[in-house]
């Protein structure tokens, strides 16, 4: 259950998944035009150490995405996952993500289900594409993934979230996605390695591996993602995805 | 209720000279106007009149002509004042605006009026001037040109009546009458009917190539078929006008069609 949402979400299930998502009625929204921003955040018992950073990273993405010119056209679902995946807000505006709500929303425990939280997060956002389409609205979205280990409790494979990732382009749904696998705290060379290989095999669109996590470096890390955001929203409408900033 | 509008640019043109303005308070309205082509600055000339027109109806009653005729004349005392040519103010002048139950649309030039029921029918009016010189609102105050107008052109107007009866349906011509006013009136029950429209005559500007022979050929496309396309509203909260053009505008596109002509569009969602 969301713990982060309000009443006004509609819940939505997906076929053939376990976990579907819950996002905005679409009576509720009043723009043309949405990018569709999701956060997956790995919380799994190795983020222990800095799930108290990566809450103050999450809030800063908010709080930057508020100020952002693009906030009305936006649309944040939040993600957490170790074994299972939680959803801690579904696509939300701008205007109902209180930053004080952030505080204290990750709890860290248990093993990696990354891949299952990379899927339903593709999936979910092809899904309310679809919907936002047929409302007539144009829609385009950027997922970001942060993991600072190697998969070890999902129920699907690696090609899945590749199989994911081609329906959401695939369905026209969507203008364009962008996709950016974060590796975070990633000083082992396996783990560098296999995170290196999943963005290949699951084809994201970019991999940005971050050699620590301490406050300074998630701090960037926040800058990275609020603006990726805003460039993703400002080349909606061009018919293609923004370029990939550099961190 | 909700009151929304947009306009865009045609293909053959390097100014915008459609405007267009929705409000919603103290009641929904909404105000369309179509700068001639041929005429300098008529640009400003829409703009102007778009809003007087805002002025005179927010506290209209359903003396629509008055409204029409008022706002033509204060647009025409604000282009002097800004130093535009006479034929500045050469533009259409089309408007919706609600008072109590009573939903009262005026046409002053060509333009296209529409309206659905809340049983689905949707009655569409085409509004042109087969001499091609439509009758501006302004001329009421120029009569050396009106006079000039009369001596050498038919000025009567054409209105056109389409209908579509469900969504399941396309668009039909249903009849053809003329008429010599200079501002056509109509006055609904505003809760027998779900959205009213205003359109600019960009809607018979719609084309599309056909590869040929000796290269591509150009067709117009029949308002009826353009009609089946547009008139699809989905929703009809926040920019619910905007969202279908720029849907529709992408239809086009994977359709091949163009329109030359600028197109404004302005609606009122009054209810289900």
């Amino acid at each position: 259950m969301p713990i982060l949402n309000d009443v006004q979400l509609d819940q939505i299930n997906l076929p053939n998944s376990h976990y579907g998502y819950s996002a905005t009625r679409l009576e509720d929204l009043g723009a043309t035009e949405y990018t569709l921003a999701t956060i997956v955040a790995d919380v799994s018992g190795s983020t222990a150490a800095f799930t108290f950073d990566m809450e103050s990273a999450i809030s800063r993405i908010v709080q930057a995405c508020k100020l952002s010119p693009r906030a009305d056209n936006l649309l944040l679902r939040l993600l957490a996952f170790d074994d299972s995946l939680s959803e801690l807000h579904g696509f939300k505006l701008l205007e109902n993500c209180h930053l004080s709500d952030y505080g204290g929303s990750l709890k860290s425990g248990g093993s990696t289900a990354l891949y299952d939280a990379t899927e339903n997060a593709v999936a979910s956002t092809t899904n309310y594409a679809r919907r936002l389409v047929a409302g007539d609205f144009s829609a385009n979205a950027i997922v970001f993934v942060i993991t600072d280990g190697m998969d070890n409790a999902s129920r699907i494979a690696a090609k899945q979230v590749k199989t994911a990732f081609s329906k959401a382009i695939s369905s026209e749904a969507l203008e364009s996605i962008v996709s950016v696998l974060i590796g975070v705290n990633v000083s082992d060379q396996n783990v560098s390695r296999y995170l290196k290989s999943f963005q290949i095999d699951a084809s994201f669109t970019q991999y940005v591996e971050l050699d620590n996590a301490d406050p300074k470096t998630l701090a960037r890390l926040a800058e990275f993602v609020s603006q990726s955001i805003s460039a993703q929203s400002q080349a909606l409408g061009t018919g293609g995805g923004s370029r990939p900033l550099v961190f | 209720m909700n009151a929304d509008s947009i306009f865009f640019i045609g293909s053959l043109h390097s100014i915008c000279q459609d405007y267009v303005l929705s409000k919603n308070d103290p009641q929904p309205f909404v105000i369309l106007s179509d700068g001639c082509s041929s005429s300098t600055h008529a640009d400003f000339g829409s703009r102007l009149i778009v809003k007087a027109a805002d002025r005179f109806l927010r506290t209209a009653d359903n003396d629509v002509r008055s409204v029409h005729r008022e706002s033509a004349r204060l647009a025409l005392q604000w282009s002097k004042q800004i130093g535009l040519e006479v034929e500045a103010v050469d533009a259409t002048l089309l408007t919706a605006h609600l008072l109590d139950d009573v939903l009262t649309v005026g046409c002053s030039g060509d333009g296209v009026v529409a309206w659905e029921s809340v049983d689905g029918t949707v009655d569409v009016h085409a509004i042109s001037f087969p001499s091609n010189y439509p009758l501006y609102p302004t001329y009421q105050f120029q009569c050396d040109r009106f006079d000039e107008l009369l001596a050498h052109h038919q000025i009567e107007a054409e209105v056109k009546h389409y209908r579509r009866t469900s969504q399941d349906t396309q668009f039909q011509f249903i009849d053809s009458t003329t008429s010599d006013s200079l501002t056509h009136v109509w006055q609904l029950k505003s809760s027998d009917y779900r959205y009213v429209a205003l359109l600019s005559d960009g809607l018979n500007s719609f084309v599309r190539s056909r590869s040929a022979s000796n290269g591509n050929r150009v067709e117009p496309i029949l308002i009826e078929e353009v009609l089946d396309n547009l008139w699809a509203f989905k929703n009809s909260h926040g920019a619910f006008v905007a969202r279908r053009m720029t849907r529709f505008k992408k239809d086009c596109e994977s359709l091949g069609w163009h329109h030359a002509d600028d197109l404004a569009i302005a609606a009122i969602h009054l209810g289900e």
